[in-house]
């Protein structure tokens, strides 16, 4: 009798054991796929008989990640598309995970500390490697973000074909990625324009109450740092191309969804006045100076108008 | 006590067992972190991996001899190439939950379709002591234009991948390394499949082809020694050498590449060159050695062969893209 009691211990205890290992392989790919999804890294991933070439093989991978996120954020920063030389100037992370007779490497790093130009530092707290009952900790609400995507896919057809703006968006929506969108014509009606920033803003877009991923508000610091409208009309179709931005259109373009959409505001002396991002009150918020702001108050303004993907 | 401890049992094992049947199921997503273009059918292409990945999870826990395919968008080329890997080897994704980029294969208006690599498996041979490989692999889902599952390959690990991009310099190289590593798998399968069409259309029709062949020898003084015989032939004739193969009886071809080096030609940024080490086992015939192929992508779509070359292991020397006139 005695001897059964222990057998079945025994075997209570490898199925434990088994579903531990198992459950340490799953904590792997929890943290990986919260990394993926939150969209504020950039990313690789290799396998090898060893870790050391694993994590070389990693790096090789990253450096040309890197690269293309470079590319995709600032064309100009990398002539010609040219392969960063140094990996070792970026703050790498990385996952390590035996699996069988390999070693799994996962290495990340963060899109803030590279589009900063501090590629040492300037990091992003990361998602820590945890044990198996813990539940994932990391920054900027990851899985909010992943639930957002999944909820709203940034490549939804239908999502272009708003009925009142066919026509104009179909056209928006076959330019090549560098052709410009439709040149804004002269608004006959003028009202009162609010005072316009006299200097292209670079910097500190003010978040406050937005929900935006890094990614996001990357994107929209470089397209208010484009000193006039033709660079940024450049730049948004780019980004449109990429699909990170869904609709796009000027003030000759009706916008059936203005309380979802961005503002790119421009002053008389044609460098952005204001970022007006939608908010939840139905008001939007201007991400330059910080305050909500009524939409028709810019109504004589020349405008970019536009809707981010999830 | 003997009905409680029957209960427990019963109990945890069906526990288990509900346990493996969820693992089975996989979810599978693109990364659209970068964006993805309109015209991609992300949702379908997401719909057949993950169908597919859980179908061949599930054959696998049931050891089923077959896939059942239902519901799946799957060329009956790709669930042929896919069941005669079944024959062999059976296998089970790493991961439930899946998350990876789609590379786009060619451009518009020549556009291929797309692939997503790299998605780990654990093998699980039907004969153990027969299969030589890796228990840890990696395959790579081609689909067509419209997302339909087109080719299943078990691909080269992601640290070969890397070894390959490495001497890349630039983006439009690193893009210009991957439609070569893809349609070096497809050359590599063509010898499987014995796919007589894709090979016609690989190779220039002006192709050099320089075949090995190792032979044992004995003599009386030296005992047994190994030789290596080459010949050098033109297209036709290592085609037509190559058909008979193809078409005897119950014959089999398995090639294999790793160890793929990729160098670009610094006067024509079209011309590669692409060194393996190839494993080639057929019926009644193996040999391992190096293959050096040059390749001429001027022609994204459809890019030719111009020069094939073997040499034993043995032979330190390795072609460059600069030996040939071109």
């Amino acid at each position: 009798m005695l001897s059964k009691i222990r057998l079945f211990v025994a075997f209570t205890l490898l199925i434990t054991s088994l579903a531990a290992v198992a459950d340490e392989g799953k904590s792997f790919s929890r943290q990986m796929n919260e990394i993926k999804r939150s969209g504020d890294y950039v990313y690789a991933e290799s396998s090898a008989p060893n870790e050391a070439d694993a994590k070389a093989a990693c790096d090789a991978l990253l450096k040309i990640e890197i690269t293309k996120y470079l590319v995709s954020v600032d064309p100009q920063s990398q002539t010609d598309g040219r392969i960063i030389r140094n990996i070792s100037e970026y703050n790498r992370e990385y996952l390590v995970q035996p699996r069988g007779d390999m070693i799994r490497v996962f290495g990340y790093v963060t899109k803030s500390s590279i589009s900063s130009g501090k590629k040492g530092g300037a990091k992003k707290t990361a998602p820590q490697p945890q044990k198996a009952d813990e539940e994932p900790v990391a920054e900027q609400e990851p899985v909010q973000e992943a639930e957002t995507v999944t909820e709203q896919p940034a490549a939804e057809p239908e999502e272009y074909m708003a009925p009142s703006t066919a026509a104009a968006e179909a056209e928006a929506d076959l330019q090549p990625a560098e052709a410009p969108v439709a040149e804004p014509e002269p608004q006959v009606t003028q009202a009162p324009a609010p005072e316009p920033v006299s200097q292209p803003r670079t910097e500190g877009l003010k978040t406050d109450g937005l929900q935006l991923a890094r990614w996001q508000t990357d994107m929209l610091e470089n397209i208010v740092r484009e000193p006039d409208m033709p660079q940024a009309k450049k730049l948004l179709n780019r980004y449109k191309s990429q699909n990170r931005i869904k609709r796009l259109g000027d003030r000759s373009v009706t916008n059936p969804r203005p309380a979802d959409s961005f503002y790119l505001i421009y002053g008389d002396n044609g460098t952005p006045a204001a970022l007006l991002a939608p908010s939840s009150t139905g008001m939007h918020y201007d991400m330059l100076s910080g305050t909500t702001v009524n939409l028709n108050n810019y109504t004589s303004n020349q405008y970019y108008w536009f809707q981010i993907s999830q | 006590m003997i009905k409680i401890k029957n209960f427990v049992i019963a109990v945890t094992f069906l526990m288990c067992m509900a346990t493996a049947a969820a693992d089975d199921v996989v979810t599978f997503e693109l990364d659209r972190n970068d964006g993805i273009d309109p015209s991609i059918p992300a949702q379908k292409i997401e719909k057949n991996i993950a169908g597919l990945l859980t179908a061949i999870n599930r054959a696998a826990t049931n050891q089923s001899p077959t896939i059942d395919f239902s519901g799946i968008d799957i060329t009956e080329d790709a669930s042929y190439s896919l069941m005669l890997i079944w024959e062999n080897v059976r296998m089970h994704t790493f991961d439930d939950d899946i998350i990876q980029k789609c590379m786009r294969l060619g451009s518009a208006p020549n556009l291929r379709g797309y692939e997503v690599q790299n998605i780990g498996v654990e093998m699980m041979p039907l004969n153990p002591s027969e299969y030589k490989e890796a228990r840890n692999q990696e395959i790579t889902i081609t689909l067509d234009p419209q997302g339909r599952i087109s080719d299943f390959v078990i691909s080269m690990g992601l640290h070969q991948y890397a070894s390959m991009m490495k001497g890349a310099k630039t983006l439009e190289d690193i893009d210009q390394r991957q439609q070569i590593l893809h349609f070096v798998e497809q050359f590599r399968t063509a010898y499987c499949e014995k796919n007589k069409q894709f090979m016609e259309d690989i190779f220039s029709d002006d192709a050099l082809i320089i075949t090995g062949r190792v032979r044992q020898r004995a003599n009386v003084e030296q005992g047994i020694s190994t030789v290596v015989e080459y010949t050098k032939q033109t297209k036709r004739e290592y085609l037509t050498r190559l058909f008979q193969k193809f078409d005897t009886p119950n014959s089999y071809i398995n090639v294999k590449f790793d160890d793929i080096e990729v160098e670009r030609n610094p006067i024509n940024p079209d011309i590669y060159g692409v060194t393996v080490r190839q494993e080639w086992h057929s019926t009644g015939y193996s040999d391992v050695g190096t293959v050096f192929l040059l390749w001429d992508f001027t022609n994204k779509n459809k890019p030719k062969i111009y020069v094939r070359t073997w040499q034993p292991n043995e032979d330190t020397h390795r072609f460059k893209t600069t030996e040939f006139d071109l």
